[in-house]
């Protein structure tokens, strides 16, 4: 006898039932040259997991993951109810290059598998990608990748219909003219760019509005119309510039 | 700090077993519950607001407020108000608002002028706002009433005026029935206030009956949009709690319903036609 299963794991939970979570990942470079700011980012993620056991209310609503790169991309946390995840002692460690492509793709297949193929209980909001980086790309084609990751026209269906929200960070050696064409959609996100300040504050300061960002997009899904909070000039502090999409001069 | 969960709907969340009562508020003359029982017009009334969790989370005060007031003309009113969150004194905006409104309404002898009335208690909520002097302290509130009369027949008749996303439902045969329209993101699409104070207010008007058995519900959006369909769990549960009237503070208790990720404040009135009570004295 054949069976026929469907592969629809949503099918028999009625809408009514699956409440709204935000789903947020930060895409961390950890090319050799981060290595001086790796204890930072580190423990800057027991910070934001610390902070979201402290605000349950917040915390039934965000779901965050970390994703790393240099040569290639890997999951290091998948998208979870942070306040309960176990981190890794050490959750990243520095290695080889920039690939900015390998992440593209490998946050493109993430999305995929954790929203498509995530906890049928409940429904994802449109992700958010905080896009960390101190270097330039060293690959070929990552354009491409950006591009498979979220270009979408609802007209035709064409592209990817769960495209993130990117807001690019940069610092060190990053180039704001590249990270500037990460912002998206242009007109919704914004270039966060280290100017006069270390790199250890830098990652410090930003990780820190990632996590202001989180929490007041979290709050703002207590109403019927959740929506992306973007970090501020306020929350970043000065010697950081905060360039709202397609406004970047330099 | 856990607390002890009376009523739960699936997961409770994180913030149900945490939070517990939480913070005060900086109004300790405004309490973190209102609850009222009464039978009125051969119909049997249990009302409740509660402070939802995310306000005691954060130690900011229940911004749901409501009423139930027979008038003298013998129409029996319902409101809920729900304070527009994110103004700091919009629990006076709702407080306000829920007890004016019988007022206004007893004056035009029950009449549902529901343009004339959301017209009247703007101005209300202004002058409220403004009593202090300038700048006004920020406030605004949605609305939802129910009048009800009673024809000499027993047939009960419901006007339902609203503005926001309070809303109305009849709960017919353990089936729920959405007496106002869904919400939707109307400020984005024609510019419509949702709340009061406004110049122009929006006001929103229905009719409905009531069977023998039938119950209505006048909502704040922190059990409406749980509620949302009204197909799902949530509506299925509160059906069953709701087939008759539960004692008072079961029905505060139930209102307050812990489900993962809904932490607004919480109001419902409800309103039971028991059984065919026969033609009215």
């Amino acid at each position: 006898m054949t069976e026929i299963v469907l592969a629809d794991r949503t099918r028999g939970v009625h809408p009514d039932d699956r409440p709204v979570v935000l789903p947020f990942y930060l895409v961390c470079d950890v090319s050799a040259s981060m290595e001086p700011v790796i204890a930072t980012l580190n423990s800057a993620l027991f910070r934001i997991r610390d902070a979201l056991v402290m605000e349950p209310v917040l915390s039934d609503k965000v779901r965050f993951g970390v994703i790393d790169f240099s040569d290639d991309a890997q999951v290091v946390v998948p998208l979870s109810d942070f306040a309960d995840v176990t981190l890794p002692s050490v959750p990243l460690t520095a290695r080889g290059a920039t690939s900015y492509g390998a992440a593209f793709t490998k946050v493109r297949q993430t999305i995929d598998a954790d929203v498509a193929g995530g906890d049928p209980r409940f429904r994802y909001f449109r992700p958010a990608v905080f896009f960390l980086t101190d270097g330039r790309p060293t690959d070929r084609g990552w354009e491409q990748a950006f591009t498979d990751l979220t270009a979408f026209d609802p007209a035709t269906g064409a592209g990817n219909k769960r495209y993130p929200l990117v807001v690019p960070f940069g610092f060190g050696a990053a180039d704001g003219q590249t990270l500037a064409r990460l912002v998206y959609p242009q007109n919704r996100s914004a270039l966060i760019m280290a100017e006069s300040v270390s790199p250890e504050a830098a990652v410090e300061r930003m990780t820190r509005a990632m996590l202001a960002s989180m929490l007041q997009s979290g709050r703002s899904a207590m109403t019927a119309q959740p929506t992306h909070v973007v970090p501020t000039a306020a929350d970043l502090g000065p010697g950081i510039g905060v360039y709202p999409g397609g406004d970047f001069v330099s | 700090v856990t607390a002890a969960l009376r009523y739960t709907i699936g997961d409770p969340g994180r913030a149900a077993e945490r939070i517990g009562d939480g913070q005060p508020t900086p109004f300790p003359e405004w309490p973190d519950a209102d609850v009222r029982a009464l039978s009125a017009l051969g119909l049997t009334v249990r009302a409740a607001s509660v402070r939802g969790l995310a306000h005691r989370a954060y130690g900011a005060p229940r911004q749901d407020a409501h009423n139930v007031r027979e008038l003298d003309c013998g129409a029996l009113v319902a409101v809920v108000c729900d304070g527009v969150g994110s103004l700091d004194f919009s629990h006076e905006a709702a407080a306000l608002a829920a007890a004016a409104l019988p007022d206004l309404l007893a004056a035009r002898d029950g009449r549902t002028d529901w343009s004339g009335l959301f017209i009247e208690l703007s101005t209300r909520v202004r002058e409220q706002a403004e009593r202090d002097g300038e700048p006004p302290r920020p406030m605004a509130t949605t609305v939802a009433a129910a009048v009800i009369t009673r024809a000499p027949t027993g047939a009960y008749r419901a006007e339902l005026g609203w503005l926001g996303d309070s809303s109305a439902w009849l709960l017919h045969a353990g089936t729920w029935l959405c007496l106002t329209d869904p919400p939707v993101g109307d400020e984005l699409t024609t510019g419509a206030t949702a709340a009061l104070p406004a110049e122009m207010p929006d006001a929103r008007s229905t009719a409905a009956h009531l069977a023998p058995g039938d119950a209505l519900f006048l909502m704040s959006d922190g059990v409406g949009t749980p509620l949302g369909s009204g197909q799902g769990e949530v509506g299925a549960t509160l059906a069953q709690w709701w087939a008759s009237p539960p004692q008072a503070d079961d029905f505060a208790a139930q209102v307050a319903f812990a489900r993962r990720s809904f932490d607004d404040d919480r109001t419902a009135i409800g309103l039971w036609s028991l059984s065919d009570p026969g033609p009215a004295a």
